[in-house]
């Protein structure tokens, strides 16, 4: 039996819904966890709620939309791109993680009815055999932090080789490439990490993710096999000595990625409503920055005082710019001032933002 | 001791007597509600005599009141007997359980349930339910869980909320200090009278800059100048807006010098003319809005010819960051 990563040896039980008790990735699952309690769930039981703990692997029947618009937000410009929805939650713990406040447990939930993906996602796709699709798996929990146990993003790119108009995007903090191998053509992929300032991985990112050296490593091993790789600086965050550590990250990134190699890179500021503030209160005393200078946005989401945030994007932009970055960059859930003040430009001169990441992650 | 005739009872039950309105002993803790009383009731005793006995302990050597600590007040001060009902010896919860049941009429506002809560909770924490039924309160009520959260401050907080210089809501707020940061935001709330949301606010940044500066409430205060402000011979409602203006400038520095910058250009854009120029959404967006109001024709015309004027002031440049 392989060893699990570190992050994969808290969980302590699995439980399983009956009606997927023998489908392909329950039973993958039990292969590698098969010194763990093992539940099966009736059809009419449910987790019982004193079982809503992080160390609980639920294998389940989700009877719900596998393919969704990401929820994006008004007023400011969204990127439009699509989740496939395999799951919920995550074992890392971030403190500025939106998890928190979106569910109720922290249950490692799995959708291991797969056919009933596949079903859907087929149907989606076929339907339109002539549109793109922008699709990514990192929304509501980490792309590859149950992959040793799950083979998911394994299965996802096997079943999407037939699909060559969608384009994967695996969003994640820690390193696992073990899918790579599935993977028809390269181009149909793009493996994404998350960046940020030494001192916010070190503080903030709690839990066994990968060090910002190991994912740009990782990052580096995908550019190099001919995969385009996608970063996201998100979320930034206004901290004594922001601007040393966020120039550090940016150093590194150029030591281990040619500007080529990137297909987008996306810069969003910490965002969040008052549940997700009151679940860092609690959870992470010790996390500061939550006491920033945050107004309520147009959409009624706190956000960094708008000269803050410029004044960071523009830090970053031109770090990034110098390193040969700039086609690649964009923000998340950004006004068009913004754009304009530290881009230049807004998504409406390249034809929208939709379009436009789009483009980049089917270029040539 | 006088002790009136008495219907010839065989259960031992509660006993009418006279006294000297002197001689009972007033001071019990379980009279948390009490007062001064009202000059109706001085009327109506002096005019009509005492209609309602007051309730005592008269198993020691002097009778203690149990209730009707307003009406012993007036007849003490006529020098008047005191008509008692002897219910015997009383544990002291049940004293309090006595002293709230004859003062049912009352209106429990948020001081006084406060008072209640606190006699009672020193006694014993668990048996709080049978005082929130007592009061006809829902102990899962916001009002009652706020409550409860008060009697975590020290008492000395008590007298302010009775004072009205807080509100129950602050309890929450209160609550996430320590005690020695609480004495020093004593003084200030002690001194002035607070609306709830003010409170609030000063409390919440208080809070916030102490964890992110890491510093104490004295500290805080200290350098944005409370004690001076505390000290000023300004009226109530200015000393609080400048401290509360003083606080919310620490918490949130760029914001306010922001609103300074735009206050200060505004003002001298607009000066001498009716206009009125704001920002919108807290600077999100670089618009900026420009109003007036108008009754008739000529001061439309005025209106009209102070914007022209006002569009080619040099500060506008201060406020749009977006250049032409
Ligand atoms: S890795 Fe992502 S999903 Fe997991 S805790 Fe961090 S922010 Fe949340």
């Amino acid at each position: 039996m392989r060893t699990l990563p570190a992050y994969l040896q808290g969980i302590s039980r699995v439980v399983v819904d009956a009606t997927v008790a023998n489908s392909v990735l329950a039973q993958r699952v039990r292969e590698r966890l098969g010194n763990l309690p093992w539940e099966v769930l009736a059809e009419d039981q449910f987790l019982a709620s004193g079982l809503a703990r992080e160390d609980i692997l639920y294998l389940k029947n989700y009877k719900g939309r596998f393919l969704r618009f990401c929820p994006g937000t008004s007023h400011y410009q969204c990127c439009g791109y699509q989740i496939i929805h395999i799951g919920e939650n995550c074992p890392l713990r971030c403190s500025y993680c939106i998890l928190q406040a979106y569910f109720q447990d922290r249950v490692l939930k799995v959708w291991a009815n797969q056919d009933d993906l596949w079903r859907e996602l087929d149907q989606a796709f076929s339907a339109h055999p002539g549109r793109r699709f922008r699709v990514g798996t990192g929304e509501f929990t980490d792309s590859l932090v149950l992959e040793p146990l799950t083979g998911y993003s394994r299965d996802l790119v096997e079943f999407l080789a037939n699909y060559p108009q969608v384009c994967l995007e695996l969003k994640s903090k820690v390193v696992d490439l073990s899918w790579m191998d599935k993977v028809k053509d390269p181009r149909q992929v793009l493996p994404a990490w998350s960046m940020n300032a030494p001192f916010i991985v070190e503080h903030e990112e709690e839990g066994q993710r990968a060090t910002l050296e190991e994912r740009l490593d990782a990052a580096k091993t995908c550019a190099q096999a001919g995969f385009r790789v996608c970063l996201h600086f998100d979320p930034i965050i206004y901290f004594p000595g922001w601007q040393e550590g966020y120039a550090q990250t940016i150093a590194l990134i150029f030591e281990y990625l040619r500007p080529q190699d990137i297909a987008y890179l996306s810069l969003g500021s910490f965002r969040h409503m008052p549940d997700l503030r009151r679940c860092i209160q609690e959870n992470f005393p010790d996390s500061t920055y939550i006491y920033g200078e945050f107004i309520t946005g147009l959409d009624g989401k706190q956000r960094l005082l708008r000269p803050l945030r410029v004044e960071q994007f523009q830090f970053l932009v031109t770090a990034l710019r110098q390193g040969g970055l700039d086609k690649q960059l964009y923000f998340c859930m950004e006004s068009d001032e913004v754009w304009r003040s530290v881009l230049g430009r807004t998504p409406k001169d390249f034809g929208g933002l939709y379009r436009y990441l789009m483009d980049r992650a089917f270029e040539k | 001791m006088n002790v009136p005739d008495l219907p010839n009872i065989s259960v031992p039950a509660p006993q009418l007597f006279l006294c000297s309105a002197q001689e009972v002993d007033g001071q019990g803790e379980w009279l948390f509600w009490s007062k001064a009383p009202s000059p109706i009731l001085e009327q109506s005793i002096k005019d009509r005599g005492q209609l309602v006995p007051v309730v005592v302990d008269a198993s020691g050597s002097r009778p203690v009141l149990i209730a009707g600590a307003a009406r012993l007040q007036v007849l003490s001060a006529l020098n008047r007997d005191v008509l008692c009902l002897d219910v015997g010896a009383q544990s002291l919860w049940d004293k309090g359980c006595m002293y709230l049941a004859s003062n049912s009429q009352e209106i429990v506002d948020d001081s006084r349930l406060v008072f209640a809560l606190r006699f009672f909770h020193a006694l014993d924490a668990g048996r709080l339910g049978e005082v929130f039924s007592a009061l006809g309160l829902d102990p899962r009520s916001r009002q009652a869980r706020l409550a409860l959260s008060w009697l975590k401050l020290p008492r000395v907080w008590d007298e302010l909320l009775a004072m009205g210089h807080l509100s129950l809501p602050c309890a929450v707020g209160l609550c996430s200090f320590d005690p020695d940061d609480l004495q020093t935001l004593f003084p200030f709330f002690s001194t002035w009278s607070w609306s709830r949301s003010g409170a609030n606010n000063v409390l919440t940044w208080i809070k916030e800059i102490m964890i992110r500066d890491r510093k104490k409430a004295a500290a805080v205060l200290e350098a944005l100048g409370g004690q001076e402000i505390l000290d000023t011979q300004l009226s109530p409602k200015d000393a609080m807006t400048t401290l509360s203006a003083a606080i919310w400038s620490m918490r949130f520095p760029h914001w306010s010098a922001m609103e300074e910058k735009f206050s200060t250009a505004a003002k001298a854009i607009v000066n001498k003319t009716k206009w009125q120029l704001s920002h919108k959404d807290q600077f999100e967006t670089g618009f900026v809005e420009l109003t007036t109001r108008v009754a008739n024709g000529s001061e439309l015309q005025q209106a009209i010819t102070d914007l022209v004027a006002l569009g080619s002031h040099p500060m506008w440049d201060e406020l749009f960051e977006e250049k032409d």
